[in-house]
């Protein structure tokens, strides 16, 4: 059993049996300074326990129901800008394989294999850096989100 | 665990009716989850006037964001977190202090002091009947004048009896944070009825 008095948060863990450190139990179970401010904490947490407990003085479900938004599921054409985005994307990049298509497949052959590692490490570095700040990005704005 | 899986079938059938369109499946989620609700509202917000606004705020935004729960805690825990966040949403708008970092050392050494004393209140079983039905009416006085987040948490821990994950999820604090807050809060709750039972000699 140790001489020293418990802390006030082993005396609370004690009180709410979430410890198991047998040298705190023994010390509180003899120790009359540390068992009188458990027997005070007890009487806390009871109160605590038994206190009346909030409720609204008016009727929440029949306050929010009557304005509910009525809950509808987009069919696919009622995303028409996301149409529009699609067709530009692919239209450009026709206009491109269409200019440029001949002077590419050259220009990948040609490459040496050091500079074609150099490239996809560096890419693929490129990516993970862009993926990580990403993410992170995602996390702060969900612990952020307003609800 | 398989009372968690119940909860968790149960929650699903729930929320696939709300997604139908079904409001009578709303109003059970309301009903199911209004105590907790009010707990956070009437812990978090001191103004009565704005709890209704909050309150219905909050069913609302359960509403539309219903689609984008994951079933990865109870359909409760998730509420009782959106009914949170707008609430420290709002007291961050009326620039409340949310955790008060006050020294409890004041009031501790005095209560300390008390707690020296032979003169214990909590001494005698005539004493400790009295003291008991004071006693709530004193805490109810003290808990009020905690910060939001430390009475949210005392309420959410002793009264709603959640666990530590769960307050963990709902709050979005660290485990280590919603402990300390927890212990420091009981500590300045105890000290505080130890100084109002000297003062008003109970």
């Amino acid at each position: 059993m140790t001489n020293k008095h418990l802390s006030e948060t082993n005396i609370q863990q004690y009180v709410l049996k979430e410890t198991s450190n047998g040298i705190d139990i023994a010390h509180i179970q003899q120790c009359t300074h540390c068992k009188a401010k458990a027997a005070r904490y007890r009487i806390l947490f009871d109160a605590l326990a038994e206190e009346e407990k909030p409720s609204f003085d008016f009727d929440l479900a029949e306050l929010v129901i009557g304005q509910l938004p009525v809950r509808q599921r987009k069919a696919s054409h009622e995303y028409p800008l996301l149409y529009v985005a699609l067709s530009i994307a692919v239209f450009f990049l026709c206009i491109v394989v269409w200019f440029f298509g001949k002077n590419v497949a050259p220009l990948l052959w040609g490459v040496t294999p050091m500079l074609a590692g150099l490239l996809i490490t560096t890419v693929a570095c490129l990516l993970l850096f862009l993926c990580i700040d990403m993410y992170k990005k995602y996390q702060a704005k969900m612990r952020a989100l307003d609800f | 665990m398989n009372n968690r899986n119940e909860t968790s079938v149960a929650d699903q059938i729930l929320v696939e009716k709300v997604l139908r369109g079904d409001t009578d499946g709303f109003r059970t989620v309301m009903e199911n989850t209004e105590g907790l609700v009010a707990q956070i509202v009437f812990k978090m917000i001191p103004n009565s006037e704005d709890r209704k606004d909050i309150a219905q705020d909050i069913c609302l935004k359960v509403f539309q964001n219903l689609n984008s729960f994951k079933f990865q805690s109870k359909l409760s825990t998730w509420i009782a977190q959106i009914a949170y966040n707008t609430c420290i949403n709002y007291l961050e708008r009326k620039r409340i202090v949310l955790v008060n970092y006050y020294s409890d050392n004041e009031s501790g050494d005095e209560a300390a002091e008390i707690l020296d004393n032979k003169t214990d209140p909590f001494g005698n079983e005539t004493e400790k009947f009295v003291l008991r039905r004071e006693l709530s009416a004193i805490l109810k006085i003290e808990t009020n004048k905690l910060s939001p987040v430390y009475k949210t948490l005392i309420s959410l821990y002793h009264s709603e009896e959640l666990s530590y994950l769960e307050i963990v999820e709902i709050t979005g604090l660290p485990e280590g944070t919603v402990k300390n807050y927890l212990f420091r809060a009981r500590k300045i709750l105890r000290d505080n009825l130890l100084l109002t039972y000297k003062k008003e000699g109970l």
